[in-house]
């Protein structure tokens, strides 16, 4: 019940974020110098056309007081209506949601890749410290938070998709479509946008189990005789795993941050790439409302892991 | 022997409130233990030779980093041309040298930012607490709402791209990042007796904060500086690279990558030489501030 109040809580105290949010995203267009509608218009495809013109004025009541441009943008958002691309005179949001997916699995498979790899090189790191696997480990991690991730991206293309032919070094395939097909394209972006993730929750991974192994609980553990074996796993690792988590979630904004330059290094057709693409053909609208949704996601996904969190750690207060 | 016979031996109680003479005693017995952290000197060293070859870029560099000599384009490293030269003929080592002071202008004037706006953000939601508190961490909120490299964008977008503004995109990221840092320092620093004897004394409150309470926060404020400045250049490669940075004919890290990538097939050493320097330099950064941490907060130190 307290676990329930708390999220209420949390949830009451993120509507006013979203809020300034929105505000925030809204005068980000209204803060471009010069006049909004030649603003709008001024990407490719935008029309001089006094009545397009018109129409957009009408539409988005440009002539109206700042206050009451923000509400009638805001009521629209709400409603999923974000105007349309300047550059391909589709919906903002049709063209949003339909690149959704793709950055939501390269996010996702590259925060698996990552786990799967920085768990194990923690634990074993924390468990042997001192010894080359704990060295080995470290520089692991450290390379990992140094290497941009484009960088390391336009390397891997380097060796796999040119040196040594085995992986294509740009394009996608849906999962629905050839499920085997869609890894080929999706290894090495994935793994690409991993390796910060990886450095982080590695060396995360280490120093949480290196304080759980230092506690008193384990040393008791260990007098009664419990094999090393349960020492680790059992106790130690689910008590560990809990600031991890938390990290975990935190990165997944840098995940969703490095997705959008992965995205353009591989060619891989997400909201990344949209941003960017928008970004230099000037169309702002779907810029305002692609951030606005990826921030609005990033939120959504901090209030999950929170409450993965209160239910992982009874010892947090719930007040 | 019973207690009476015990000598009696005065309890040293530290003095409280802020000490330069005790940071620096505190310091040099850390230094120590800083020497003997091999990782930390490497990277120490790295920043210096950073530092170094940033400061005196114009004597370094061979060749003027924008001059185009398109004779001589595409050439691997040879004597003549340390690194090779670019699809324009420019002088790659040139170009890379000169970067670097983009790289460290770019981080520095970026953690400044953060740092100096921050602060006083930080330390007033911290010490206030109540309403004040809750409204300046909705606003810090909606700003870390958005991924690290959006945020570098939409102020990218709005004001066009250019190495201030470069500058300002990353460092308004980092306002709310370091008022945390900040605040929690300050939310601690204020339970300690040293802050209710100031006010017992009549001390105003304004001077408790910026004359006692911060002067203490400022180690986890200097080791977060250090990350932070390798995330600043990341950053701003990362812009460079996406052509919404630093704009060419400049040299940046990063511009020069996305320029390699039309190449890489033909001349990789143009694609491999920039990353590695920005590789090296975020490394060196890390392990000093790693190195860092382990001096002025032990409780946080790797074991």
């Amino acid at each position: 019940m307290n676990i329930l109040l708390y999220m209420l809580k949390r949830i009451i105290y993120n509507i006013p974020v979203v809020l300034l949010l929105t505000i925030f995203v809204f005068a980000m267009v209204r803060f471009l110098p010069g006049d909004p509608a030649d603003i709008l218009l001024s990407g490719e495809g935008g029309a001089e056309d006094p009545i397009v013109r018109a129409t957009l004025m009408e539409e988005l009541g440009l002539d109206k007081p700042i206050p009451v441009q923000y509400g009638l943008w805001l009521w629209r958002a709400v409603h999923g209506n974000f105007g349309k691309s300047v550059y391909s005179q589709e919906e903002v949001f049709t063209l949003i949601m339909d690149r959704f997916p793709a950055t939501l699995m390269l996010a996702l498979s590259s925060m698996i890749v990552s786990i799967m790899v920085a768990l194990p090189a923690g634990i074993i790191s924390a468990v042997k410290r001192q010894k080359p696997a704990d060295y080995g480990a470290m520089i692991f991690a450290l390379l990992g938070i140094s290497i941009p991730e484009f960088w390391f991206g336009i390397m891997l293309i380097l060796t796999f998709s040119l040196w040594i032919p085995v992986l294509p070094s740009m394009g996608f395939m849906s999962p629905f479509q050839d499920f085997f097909g869609s890894l080929k394209f999706l290894v090495l972006p994935a793994v690409a946008l991993g390796l910060r993730m990886a450095g982080v929750v590695t060396r995360m991974t280490r120093s949480s189990m290196l304080d759980e192994l230092g506690q008193d609980y384990v040393r008791t553990a260990r007098a009664k005789g419990l094999s090393e074996r349960s020492v680790i796993f059992i106790h130690t690792l689910k008590n560990a795993l809990i600031p991890t988590v938390t990290i975990v979630g935190l990165q997944f904004g840098t995940i969703l941050g490095g997705s959008v330059i992965i995205e353009m290094v591989f060619s891989w057709p997400g909201v990344g790439q949209l941003i960017i693409n928008s970004i230099l053909t000037r169309d702002y609208l779907v810029v305002q409302a692609a951030v606005l949704l990826l921030a609005v996601f990033f939120l959504f996904v901090n209030l999950v892991v929170d409450f993965v969190y209160t239910l992982l750690n009874p010892r947090v207060e719930l007040v | 022997m019973s207690s009476k016979d015990m000598p009696i031996i005065p309890e040293i109680v530290e003095a409280p409130g802020f000490s330069w003479d005790r940071l620096v005693e505190r310091s040099r017995d850390r230094f120590e233990d800083f020497r003997q952290n091999r990782l930390a000197l490497v990277g120490i060293i790295i920043v210096c030779c950073v530092i170094v070859v940033a400061i005196l870029a114009p004597l370094i560099q061979v060749y003027d980093p924008l001059q185009q000599d398109i004779a001589h384009r595409l050439q691997w490293p040879s004597w003549e041309h340390f690194l090779g030269t670019d699809h324009l003929g420019r002088d790659v080592w040139s170009r890379i040298v000169h970067g670097s002071r983009v790289a460290l202008l770019v981080g520095i004037i970026a953690v400044g930012i953060g740092v100096i706006l921050g602060t006083p953000i930080g330390a007033i939601s911290g010490y206030y607490r109540g309403k004040v508190d809750e409204v300046i961490m909705r606003f810090m909120d909606a700003v870390l709402a958005f991924p690290p490299i959006l945020m570098a964008l939409v102020v990218v977008t709005i004001l066009g791209p250019s190495l201030f503004n470069t500058m300002l995109a990353i460092g308004v990221d980092y306002i709310p990042r370091f008022a945390r840092v900040i605040r929690g320092s300050v939310l601690s620093e204020r339970e300690k007796e040293y802050v209710e004897a100031g006010r017992m004394v009549g001390e105003a409150n304004f001077s408790i904060l910026f004359r006692q309470i911060l002067p203490n926060s400022l180690s986890p404020l200097i080791v977060q500086s250090t990350v932070f400045i390798a995330y600043a250049m990341l950053t701003e490669a990362a812009l460079s690279f996406l052509g919404l940075g630093i704009q060419p004919p400049n040299p940046s890290w990063g511009s020069m990558l996305n320029e390699a990538k039309l190449f890489i097939e033909s001349d990789p050493y143009l694609a491999i030489i920039p990353g590695l320097a920005i590789s090296i330099t975020v490394l060196g950064f890390n392990l000093f501030g790693d190195g860092l941490r382990d001096i002025l907060d032990p409780r946080l130190a790797k074991r």
